[in-house]
């Protein structure tokens, strides 16, 4: 689950287990938060949200409702471009053995 | 362990669209043309005739249909997903409301990604046409639109100018040869002529005032389009 998601755990577990049992499924399963990675086009360097200033509320709700809005708030910390990539941390990706 | 990533964005956004009569885009390859005033009035002239709207604008980085509205304080509504502010009985949303008027230094990925996610979470509800002001040039966010929905039509904005018409004629190629109807609008004519805009100098000192736009001769001209595009006329 991408940190930049911001999804409600406990919202996410009771959606889960619901789902499970309404297809009588039982599973191990567990939800791991996948940290941000960010990489500036212009200087290079490899950065994540904990080496940035700290996010409002309101910032961090526009960035769970559409991701790409990190780009608004957030600054290379070396060179304080708004060009970055974000190269982890969006998304959900799932993994099964 | 073996590693899959899921992308049900696309389906989640037809989901969401199950309800929108007609998509309807202005679009027009250049720059400073009036994509973004005649997507305004062309929704404001719907809203006013009773007709169920929604104006997206998806000029990601030079969002301005919140200023010609006056609506740069709204933000969505949380409800099973984003409900779009009503401004002027108009459904209304931009990621303006996100961006909280920053900059945003999209590149091509991050545009798709942007939209996808604002079309997931928006609910629009019924709607008999969704008014979308679409950036400059044949640019990532046409071609993901054009990949998301599977049915459109074009208004097609020009000037005058010569380089703003070839433009146009090379770009609107696309569109024809998938069979889109285009409906072809020149802003800032300097005659009356069918399918046209008036340059109108008074439209900049009307801007953030719904009241003060629908006076303008350019209000006025933009209403010819409603009436076409009402009557299926693209």
């Amino acid at each position: 689950m991408g940190e930049l998601q911001a999804i409600d755990m406990e919202v996410f577990k009771f959606a889960m287990e619901e789902i499970l049992k309404q297809n009588k499924k039982k599973i191990n399963y567990k939800i791991v938060v996948e940290e941000s990675e960010f990489k500036c086009n212009s200087c290079g360097k490899d950065f994540s949200m904990s080496e940035v200033k700290k996010k409002s509320e309101e910032e961090k709700e526009n960035i769970h409702f559409i991701p790409e809005m990190v780009k608004a708030f957030v600054k290379c910390p070396k060179c304080k471009s708004i060009d970055f990539e974000i190269i982890k941390g969006r998304g959900v990706s799932l993994g099964y053995e | 362990m073996n590693n899959l990533r899921i992308d049900p964005r696309e389906a989640i956004i037809k989901d969401r669209m199950i309800a929108v009569k007609n998509i309807c885009l202005v679009s027009g390859f250049k720059g400073g043309i009036g994509k973004s005033l005649i997507s305004v009035a062309v929704a404001l002239g719907l809203a006013d005739k009773g007709i169920k709207v929604g104006l997206l604008d998806l000029d990601i980085t030079s969002s301005t249909d919140h200023i010609i509205l006056g609506a740069d304080k709204l933000y969505p509504k949380e409800d099973m997903g984003l409900l779009p502010p009503e401004f002027e009985k108009i459904k209304f949303m931009s990621f303006q409301f996100f961006s909280q008027s920053c900059p945003l230094g999209f590149r091509g990925n991050s545009i798709s990604n942007a939209i996808k996610e604002l079309l997931c979470v928006t609910v629009w509800g019924e709607l008999d046409f969704l008014i979308i002001d679409m950036p400059p040039g044949f640019s990532d966010t046409t071609m993901d639109v054009i990949k998301l929905f599977d049915k459109f039509s074009v208004i097609a904005v020009s000037t005058p100018s010569p380089l703003s018409k070839k433009i146009l004629e090379n770009s609107v190629k696309v569109y024809k040869d998938m069979k889109i109807g285009i409906l072809f609008v020149e802003n800032m004519a300097q005659k009356a002529k069918i399918n046209s805009i008036r340059f109108d100098p008074k439209i900049d000192k009307a801007l953030g005032d719904v009241k003060k736009i629908k006076r303008t001769q350019f209000y006025k001209d933009a209403l010819k389009i409603v009436s076409k595009i009402e009557g299926g006329g693209v």
